[in-house]
This record gives structure tokens, C-alpha cells and sequence, in this order.
């Protein structure tokens, strides 16, 4: 059985289709920019310039525009690598500038960046490997058809990244199901009844009905890579892939267009569909001439490939920053990571000041770094000191009694009296409110701790 | 025809660079760890609005009168019970966006609503703990 992707049509269509889904991303990023940045402001302050950008919606519309014209550029310019760099580029300042608004990336944009990367990559290893795609047309399918390979293999490696991230979170118990009832549940809006809440409900009462689903979508996330077989196995592990994102639509109203669309594309033979449905093929004139790089110079570029891959391989393990949702910094910040160890006395933690009062009746008596917070006692006239911890909370860093944006403030066990507690409490919040009046105090405290740790005490 | 063995090599590597690099430097478009719906939550929440018609999403309502701004992160009444960074955030970004003078609104309680499974596989528990108080306008 041919492969339709060795087809020169085939290699046309899909070069213009994944275009026109780049497209739709550039435009869908660029309107929901414009419209959600007058109301979700509240990470525009902590994105610095991708903050900066949303906020005007002339240069979001303009930035869109480019990246349009760059993707136009891509679409028509077959055997040029370079204008789909260029696209991508322009599509991740727009994911940038889009992230700014809502707090975090959007998982359902990146399939069509990595397919994007991917399809560059094929043609660069092509041109390391002796490819000239100008040069003639069967050096420039030959191209083509290792840009599909990379976009494909970029692809699936989007799905298998969600599997393997469920795994390192939660190891095989996340095919218990119950995150998918739970999903479920929570993405229903109530008081919108629609004809998907039966199923809905039906799937939540049911644990082993999502416990089965939540094995298939392992199985069907970390098992994306046959998308790289040959056609048939390409269409079996497409359509399980699509099915997997209808469900999950059906269940959440979640729908991941990018990935189901490219899904489709690399994997059913649509130009061999369109001919049999004319019921002829069109005439392209003899076949271009078979063309094929020298093995010495294939082995090369696909050692160097491989080389280079190793070394990215082993990042996870460099115990690098990881770049986390805005709504998320803090967990894994440095400055709010530290090992845990002795308390590490300051003379002052942000608007905090060791011997200013915050108020009429409290003062600052001590401030210390102990591990992710900042122990802070506060004195009156009335007794010993209260001690206050103040961090960011999360997970598993509670908001406490007086938490507020993001941060957590408690206070530690003592012989004075819960009034005393609420007072100086109520007394802090204020303070650090007045320092951080943007709601995001969680950020605040981030930095605040970063100023703290880093400098001299 | 590109020969199979090459193919598999470079498909593999750029498998294996996509992988490292996303969970090596987390979200860096077009890489992503892509952990959405991966972190084996227990307990999820929902902020919506209580009407005298019953449960609404709050971007139901045109417009919200509320004791100032909201910041559904720090409630102390729920704590970190159900807390979602984003729903939360995105919640009070929308009741903030809307505050203003209402005319002829009808009382709501701004909610989370709190989904949790006490055990795997068991039954879902939902309950309600209330934010909020405003008077507020349906679109």
C-alpha cells in the first residue's frame, strides 16, 4: 500500500492546511486578547512585557496581523524554512501576550506550534542531510515529506507528554477515573442544561465507567507515536486520538480543535478521498524523479539529530526553573522553595520595617527567612510578640486564618488571647494590602521573599 | 522515499526533545509538559452564583453591587477547600470587571461549589460554601 504522504499533491494540501489551523489560532488568540484583557487584569501587572502588549489592544491586533501574514508567507513558499519559523515566532509572542490575560498557557494552542517546529526541524535535517528543495521537485518532496515526519512526530509527542505527565503526577492512580468525574462535574455550568448533562451524570455515578476511560486516554496518549507508522496503523491511531477528544468534549465541553484537526490531516488520505469521490484522478504529469541524499550524509544529520536530542532528553533531570502558569508561580520558585533551614533574621520583608509600627497599636519586633516564609512578630503594649508566618499559598501551603491573593499569613501557637490574634492579624493584612492593593499578593510575597533571600541580612 | 530506519532515528528524536525539553523548562510555546487534568485531584471547586432561580455561572450576570472588590482566593469562610488558581482568579476578575450601581437586581450569594471523592472510586461528594454576598442583574 502507498503512502499518501509520499504524494506531491498530498504534500501541497497538508503544507496549506496546517496554514489555515496556524491561521485560526493567530486570529482566535488575537480577539480573545482584545476581549478578555479589559476584564482579566489581574496578570497583566506579573507578565512584564507580554503584560505590557495586552493591554493595548492596537498592538495585539497588529502583532496578529504579522504572524497572519508570515503563516500566508509559509503557505505559499513550499521548499522555505524560514517563514515558518517566522510564523511560530509571531505565534508565541501572541500566546504570550494571550497567557498574560488569563493567568495561564493554553494547552489547546501548542499542538499546532509543535507540528510547526516539527515540519521546520524535518526541513533543516533535510538541508543537513543535502536536500536543495529549489533545486528540483523531487529534492523539495523529499523535504516535505521529513517536515511531515517532524510536525508528526512533534504532534504526538504534545499527547504523550499528557500522558506521561499524568504518570510523574500520580503514577498509575490516575486511572482510578476520579479526576475525570470530577472534570466532569466541575465544567458543567448550572442553569445551562444541555443534552450533554445525561451523559455527564451518567459517567460521574459510574466510577468504573471512568476508571475505563481514564485507561484509555493512557493508553491512547502514550500510544500516540503510531501516528508515525504506516497509513493504516496512522488512521487506527487518529481516530482513537479524535474519539478521545470527542469524549472529552462530551464530558467537560473541552475540545482541543488544533489537535483533532491536525490529527485528521496527517493521518487520513484526503487527496486519494477527493479523487475517488470525482471518480478520477487529476493529470500532474509524469512523476517527478525518485531523489534520495547519499546514506553517508542521511546517517550524518540523523546522528546529529539524535545527538542533539539526547542532550535535550536529559534536561528533566538538570533540575532546571521550570516556567509554570502565572496562577501558579511561587510553588516552584526558588525563592519560596528554599531547603528548609534555620531562621535567617532581616530588618525588613517588603512594606514590613523591624521596628515600624503597621498600624497605631502593633509593631514590627523581628522579621526572619525560615525556609519558604517569613516569621514575623508583632508586639503591642499588651504582651509577648505574636509570630506570623507569611508565604504563598498552595497546594499545600494553606491560606490560613488571614490569607489574602494568593497569600498565606497564620500565626503561630501563643498565650495571648484570639482577640489579640484577629487584631494583629487584621493589622498585617492591611499593611501588606496597602503594599499590594492589586489583589495579587501572592505575587507580592514572591517577590518580596526573592528581595529577601537574595540580599544580605 | 525517505529510508524507514532514518526516519524512525529523527521521528524518535524529535519525540524524545519535545519531552525533555517540556518537562525540563515547563511552558515554553510550543513546548509544554501539557499536565492539564494530570495532578490526581481529590477535590475540585466551581464559583458560581446563587440566584433566587437557583445556580448560575457568574458570567451570567450583566452586572454585580458587592462590599468593594473580590478576591475569591483568600476566602477565609472556605479556605483552600476547592481552591482553583484559575476559576478563582478568573471569577474575581469577572465580578471586579462588573461591579457597579444595580437597579432592580435580585439578591445572590457568590459560591464555590465543592466536588470531592472521599476515597478512589467512591461516591461524589458536593457541597456549597458561600463568598460572597451581592445583589446582582441576569444578562
Amino acid at each position: 500500500m502507498s503512502d499518501p504522504l509520499d504524494d506531491d499533491r498530498t504534500l501541497a494540501f497538508l503544507r496549506r492546511a496546517v496554514a489555515v489551523v496556524a491561521a485560526i489560532d493567530a486570529t482566535s488568540m488575537a480577539v480573545r486578547t482584545v476581549l478578555d484583557a479589559p476584564v482579566h487584569r489581574s496578570w497583566i501587572a506579573a507578565a512584564g512585557w507580554a503584560g505590557v502588549l495586552a493591554d493595548q489592544p492596537a498592538v495585539v491586533a497588529a502583532i496578529g496581523a504579522v504572524t497572519l501574514a508570515l503563516i500566508a508567507l509559509f503557505a505559499l513558499r513550499r521548499g522555505s524554512w524560514a517563514p515558518g519559523l517566522a510564523a511560530l515566532a509571531g505565534l508565541r509572542v501572541q500566546h504570550e501576550v494571550f497567557a498574560a490575560t488569563r493567568g495561564i498557557f493554553y494547552e489547546n494552542y501548542y499542538q499546532t506550534g509543535a507540528f510547526l517546529l516539527g515540519w521546520v526541524g524535518g526541513a533543516l535535517v533535510a538541508r543537513a542531510a543535502g536536500a536543495r528543495p529549489r533545486e528540483s521537485r523531487a529534492q523539495l518532496l523529499w523535504s516535505e515529506r521529513l517536515s511531515v515526519t517532524g510536525g508528526t512526530a512533534m504532534l504526538a509527542a504534545t499527547w504523550m507528554n499528557a500522558g506521561i505527565s499524568k504518570l510523574r503526577s500520580t503514577g498509575l492512580s490516575w486511572a482510578d477515573g476520579d479526576e475525570i468525574r470530577l472534570v466532569a462535574l466541575r465544567h458543567f455550568a448550572p442553569g445551562h442544561a444541555t443534552w450533554r448533562l445525561p451523559l455527564v451524570e451518567w459517567v460521574v455515578a459510574r466510577p468504573s465507567v471512568a476508571a475505563a476511560l481514564a485507561v484509555s486516554t493512557l493508553v491512547f496518549e502514550l500510544g500516540a507515536f503510531g501516528l508515525l507508522f504506516g497509513p493504516r496503523v496512522r488512521a487506527a491511531c487518529a481516530t482513537a486520538l479524535i474519539s478521545f477528544h470527542v469524549g472529552t468534549f462530551l464530558l467537560s465541553g473541552i475540545f482541543f480543535v488544533d489537535a483533532v484537526a491536525l490529527a485528521a490531516l496527517v493521518s487520513y488520505p484526503w487527496i486519494p478521498l477527493v479523487d475517488r469521490l470525482r471518480g478520477r484522478r487529476r493529470d500532474e504529469g509524469p512523476a517527478p524523479a525518485a531523489w534520495a541524499p547519499s546514506p553517508a550524509s542521511l546517517r550524518r544529520a540523523a546522528l546529529a539529530v539524535a545527538a542533539g536530542a539526547a542532550v535535550l532528553g536529559l534536561l528533566p533531570f538538570a533540575r532546571l526553573r521550570q516556567r509554570a502558569h502565572y496562577i501558579d508561580r511561587g510553588k516552584s520558585d526558588p525563592a519560596t522553595s528554599v531547603a528548609v533551614m534555620g531562621p535567617r533574621p532581616k530588618d525588613r520583608f517588603g512594606p514590613l520595617r523591624v521596628g515600624e509600627g503597621i498600624d497605631a497599636v502593633w509593631r514590627v519586633q523581628s522579621i526572619a527567612i525560615e525556609g519558604a516564609s517569613a516569621a514575623v512578630d508583632l508586639v503591642d503594649a499588651g504582651g509577648p510578640a505574636i509570630t506570623f508566618d507569611i508565604s504563598v499559598a498552595g497546594r499545600d501551603v494553606p491560606l490560613g486564618p488571614f490569607g489574602t491573593g494568593g497569600a498565606a499569613i497564620s500565626y503561630r501557637s501563643t498565650q495571648r488571647p484570639q482577640e489579640d490574634c484577629d487584631r494583629a492579624g487584621k493589622a498585617l493584612v492591611e499593611a501588606l494590602r496597602r503594599a499590594a492593593p492589586s489583589l495579587a499578593a501572592g505575587e507580592a510575597v514572591t517577590g518580596w521573599m526573592r528581595a529577601a533571600t537574595t540580599e544580605g541580612s | 522515499m525517505i529510508p524507514y530506519r532514518a526516519e524512525a532515528v529523527i521521528a524518535a528524536s524529535f519525540i524524545v526533545a519535545y519531552v525533555g525539553v517540556a518537562h525540563g523548562l515547563g511552558e515554553q510555546y510550543p513546548f509544554s509538559p501539557l499536565h492539564m487534568f494530570s495532578s490526581g485531584k481529590e477535590v475540585m471547586g466551581q464559583i458560581v452564583a446563587r440566584g433566587p432561580d437557583g445556580l448560575h455561572p457568574v458570567g451570567d450576570y450583566a452586572q454585580f453591587h458587592c462590599d468593594g472588590p473580590m478576591d475569591f482566593t483568600a476566602s477565609i469562610a472556605c479556605g483552600d477547600m476547592g481552591h482553583q488558581s484559575e476559576e478563582d482568579r478568573l471569577s474575581s476578575d469577572y465580578v471586579n470587571a462588573h461591579l457597579g450601581p444595580v437597579r432592580g437586581g435580585d439578591p445572590v450569594g457568590v459560591v464555590r461549589r465543592i466536588f470531592r471523592i472521599e476515597q478512589p472510586g467512591g461516591p461524589l461528594v458536593t457541597t456549597e460554601c458561600e463568598l460572597a454576598h451581592c445583589t446582582a442583574v441576569l444578562r
